[in-house]
């Protein structure tokens, strides 16, 4: 079965599969009332729709009257009542965002029924934490300090955002009272001084959504909305990238006022305290130009253009869009991949200008990698050829390196490839550990019911090796570990630690429950390739393959040089040359732009022939396209009645006639004689066929 | 000369993903006007039949798959089209009304699945729920697609075979890179064939 096959069928399957809900059950929902219509996210709270507006009203009189005023408003003179609700149900939501965002929802008894951590330093924060039923003072001041163990309020002056989802004014301000008391007593108790911006807000579906959406706690959902309401200049989803301190900053250079955002209260001077805890970043950057900042999807725009490159702009896909704050300006760190390489960039948040130093040098580490430094700013650095030096030893290393390697790669840098490698975001993973060893550094962390590690290399980020090792992994079985296993297939296999290239480790059991692991290698050369299963318990070898990679077969130097000199195009004048090998199918893959048009030829592996060339113009308007080259290719072979191995070299453009109609020009030889497919780009219908005899009188082929 | 199978020789190269993007093979078209979501939001109950006609039985395989519960996935078609309906008016054209639909059914699913993790651990999908099927290959593919692809798979592979997304649109509304979702996709089709071939499909 092909896959358009198996999507085919597939399709009249979930076709088939149709719901019990008709029509006429949505519209009686929807005549009930709102309420009856069962609620999927905070079930504790009846959401009603409303036009939300932001709530602009005095809260800070909590602060002056304390925790104890709190208290009194809340249980009166006589003090709390002596039996607390047996009915756990939450009562007010607040959320805490600084960096790390999270989420109590609390009972009538100011107790914890629930904390939700909205991202990952919120998670970090929250673990070992047990917060459950603590009394909603006590909880805040464990938060608290352990944001400050942790490093997330660390500066002179912090800025946090308390939001309260609540209905009822008064309760709000009672909460935010006892939250902003909870936080003043840890900041003063460690010398810190901090800016609560206090807010309240109704529980409303589009805050909701818009938080959900963006992976934000509703707080500063309800933060970001109300500003865009503000300056509709300001994109929301844009902002939803930044901090709050960040926020907060935009808002003071669009001249927003601060009091239709939060909670507000002249007297207690909120806006003298949010501009003393962004003093030195935001009055420097307000001071220097007095302009805004720039947005992140401008900052995106800038990198893309400092490429000068259409064709890896295109392909760009980013990982880091991030507002930092570097020797008191305010910069945006940017990171993003495209066709191989990951590419960096610092650009001033204010006036756009790169921060890395003008010019193009190239640095090739001892391993081969090639890092450069790019003419108008930022890094480039191949993330997809495997590394080509290893570790030295088949002893997992213990001695913990305490700083980063100098030019080497951060730990978040690490955790991000990790991600990335394995293709999942950060909140996807559950666990994340960093680790930096000796030789290499370990992201460790759970995804679907299986452990990952990844073991990168501290300068670059390449991987050294992934072990994979699934949760239900009968471990107490085991009795030799990965390093052994490791060992153990590497003197099978004749080879030293540091001529063996990535390594892939996989635990399991098979049918026979059998504890063995999977070791995978390439050698250094990419000559070979290994597989070895050795058995969990005795370190036996179950199965061994091993197989040529390119037996015989041309460099990838030697591919390139057959097909610049068959285009008769100079290397030099070609953009984003690539080269792939492809060892199952013995073939190399060499692309590249040249005069507005992507060439991408397919070279034998062992006898350098060309084997097919595609053409493509970059302005061509790919979106009109059904069908691929090929599926093209596909159309005409079965239409020649010709198989694919007995055809020779294939050509194939893509273009557009005078009617703007889009097409894929297929083109072989086959039996001495050649065939011309022009084939519909939507439909995939045959436009126009040309059989004609080469070089000799023969009888046309019937089709 | 050697072999070159056509459908294999694309995983590695640039240019594929490139074509990828743009040539995704649709095997379901459901077209969508966009306009049907103004005409909803000035309460034209046609308009929101026709978009109920049109994607009612995607959103709610989308649904399943994550929430792998018929009862489950069926209130989660009914919370989508109430929102849709409550929020038409607030819907800015961009040309992607699927990917707004399916945004939603996926934050409405992904509640209902925490809201159902907190009560019970999500376990096998209940064979049940899909012996309604009549043909046995469908019942065998859908029992394939729920119990054989990771959660993540499974969105790609419904959002792609029965909504008729292309993988930028998916890539948009999972929020995931859209290599990963060209690559998983790639994976989950050859994981499902594997599966077909095993039971004679």
């Amino acid at each position: 079965m092909t896959s358009r096959e198996c999507q085919r069928r597939l399709a009249g399957a979930l076709n088939e599969w149709q719901p019990s809900v008709s029509f006429d059950d949505i519209v009686q929902a929807l005549q009930q009332p709102r309420d009856t219509v069962p609620l999927l996210s905070f079930p504790d709270h009846r959401r009603t729709v409303r036009r939300w507006i932001p709530v602009a009203v005095a809260v800070c009189l909590m602060l002056m009257i304390g925790v104890g005023g709190a208290l009194l408003h809340r249980y009166g003179a006589s003090g709390p009542a002596p039996v607390e609700p047996v009915v756990d149900s939450v009562s007010t939501v607040v959320d805490i965002d600084v960096n790390p965002g999270i989420e109590l929802s609390i009972n009538a008894s100011d107790r914890i029924v629930t904390a939700h951590a909205v991202n990952d330093d919120g998670q970090s924060v929250l673990k070992g934490l047990d917060l459950k039923q603590q009394p909603l003072p006590t909880a805040v001041q464990m938060i608290f300090q352990s944001m400050i163990t942790r490093g997330y309020v660390a500066d002179a002056d912090n800025l946090i955002l308390v939001t309260v989802q609540n209905a009822d004014q008064v309760e709000a301000d009672r909460i935010h009272g006892i939250i902003n008391g909870g936080v003043d007593t840890v900041m003063s108790e460690h010398n810190l001084s901090v800016s609560v911006t206090n807010q309240t807000v109704e529980a409303f579906d589009a805050v909701t959504q818009f938080a959900q959406e963006y992976g934000i706690s509703n707080g500063k959902a309800a933060f970001i909305l109300s500003m865009a309401e503000q300056q509709p200049t300001l994109e929301a989803a844009a902002l939803a990238e930044f901090s709050f301190a960040a926020l907060a900053a935009i808002a003071q250079h669009q001249d927003i006022p601060l009091s239709e955002l939060v909670d507000y209260d002249a007297e207690d001077g909120l806006w003298n305290r949010i501009i003393g805890a962004l003093s030195n970043e935001v009055a420097q950057a307000e001071t220097t130009l007095g302009v805004s900042l720039l947005t992140p999807e401008k900052a995106k725009q800038l990198a893309l253009k400092g490429l000068h490159n259409d064709w890896i702009a295109e392909n760009a896909l980013f990982v880091r869009v991030e507002l930092v704050w570097e020797k008191g300006a305010p910069v945006y760190r940017l990171e993003f991949v495209s066709l191989g390489y990951l590419y960096e960039y610092a650009i001033d948040a204010i006036d756009g200008e790169f921060q890395n130093p003008d010019g193009s040098t190239t640095t090739t580490e001892p391993n081969g990698t090639i890092r450069s430094t790019l003419a108008g700013g930022g890094t480039r650095t191949d993330i997809d050829t495997p590394p080509t030096k290893a570790t030295t030893t088949t002893t997992a290393p213990t001695t913990t390196m305490p700083t980063a390697v100098e030019g080497g790669i951060s730990d978040e840098k690490a955790k991000s490839i990790a991600l990335f490698r394995l293709g999942i975001k950060e909140q996807d993973a559950t666990g994340i550990l960093v680790n930096r060893l000796e030789q290499y550094i370990s992201v460790r962390f759970f995804y679907e019911k299986a452990l990952y590690a990844f073991h990168l290399d501290p300068s670059n980020g390449k991987s050294i090796r992934t072990i994979f090792l699934p949760e239900d992994t009968p471990v107490e079985k085991y009795n030799i570990d990965e390093w052994d296993a490791l060992e153990i297939a590497l003197t099978q296999a004749g080879l030293q630690m540091d001529e063996c290239g990535e390594q892939t480790i996989m635990y399991g059991v098979d049918k026979n429950q059998t504890p063995y692991i999977d070791v995978t290698f390439v050698d250094r050369s990419y000559s070979y390739s290994y597989y070895y299963r050795i058995n969990g318990k005795d370190g036996s070898i179950i199965t061994t393959t091993s197989a040529p990679l390119v037996p015989d077969g041309i460099s990838e130097e030697q591919a390139k040089s057959i097909v610049f000199t068959r285009e008769d195009i100079p290397e030099q004048d070609a953009h984003n040359v690539s080269v792939g090998r492809h060892p199952q199918e013995q073939e190399l893959s060499v692309s590249f732009t040249y005069k507005n048009q992507l060439y991408c030829v397919y070279v034998h592996g062992e006898t350098g022939k060309v084997m097919k060339s595609v053409y493509l113009p970059l302005d061509i308007a790919l979106h009109q396209y059904r069908i691929d080259e090929w599926e093209a290719q596909e159309i005409a072979l079965a239409h020649a009645g010709v198989p694919v191995e007995e055809c020779d070299e294939r050509t194939i453009m893509y273009g557009a006639d005078m009617n703007g109609t889009v097409y894929i020009e297929v083109i072989f030889a086959t039996n001495g004689y050649s065939y011309y497919y022009r084939i519909h780009g939507e439909d995939g219908s045959v436009l126009t066929t040309t059989i004609a005899p080469m070089g000799g009188n023969h009888d046309a082929p019937s089709l | 000369m050697p072999s070159v199978p056509v459908n294999e020789v694309k995983g590695a190269s640039n240019m594929w993903m490139l074509l990828q993007i743009v040539s995704d093979p649709t095997p379901v078209k459901r077209p969508v006007d966009e306009g049907w979501i103004g005409r909803i939001a000035e309460g034209d109950m046609d308009a929101f039949r026709m978009l109920y006609d049109a994607v009612s039985g995607s959103v709610y395989a989308f649904a399943y798959s994550l929430v792998r519960n018929r009862h489950d996935a069926e209130d989660v078609l009914q919370e989508t089209f109430l929102r849709i309906h409550a929020y038409a008016a607030a819907y800015r054209p961009q040309g992607k009304p699927l990917a707004w639909i399916f945004t939603i059914a996926r934050h409405l699913a992904q509640d209902k699945r925490r809201e159902r993790t907190r009560i019970q651990p999500l376990e096998v999908f209940p064979s049940d729920d899909i012996r309604q099927i009549e043909h046995a290959e469908h019942r065998i593919l859908l029992h394939a697609l729920l119990n054989g692809l990771s959660e993540e798979d499974r969105q790609i592979v419904v959002l792609h075979t029965a909504v008729g997304m292309k993988h930028r649109e998916i890539a948009e509304v999972m929020n995931l890179p859209l290599n990963t979702v060209l690559s998983r996709h790639h994976r989950a089709l050859k994981r499902l064939k594997a599966i077909a071939k095993e039971e004679n499909v």
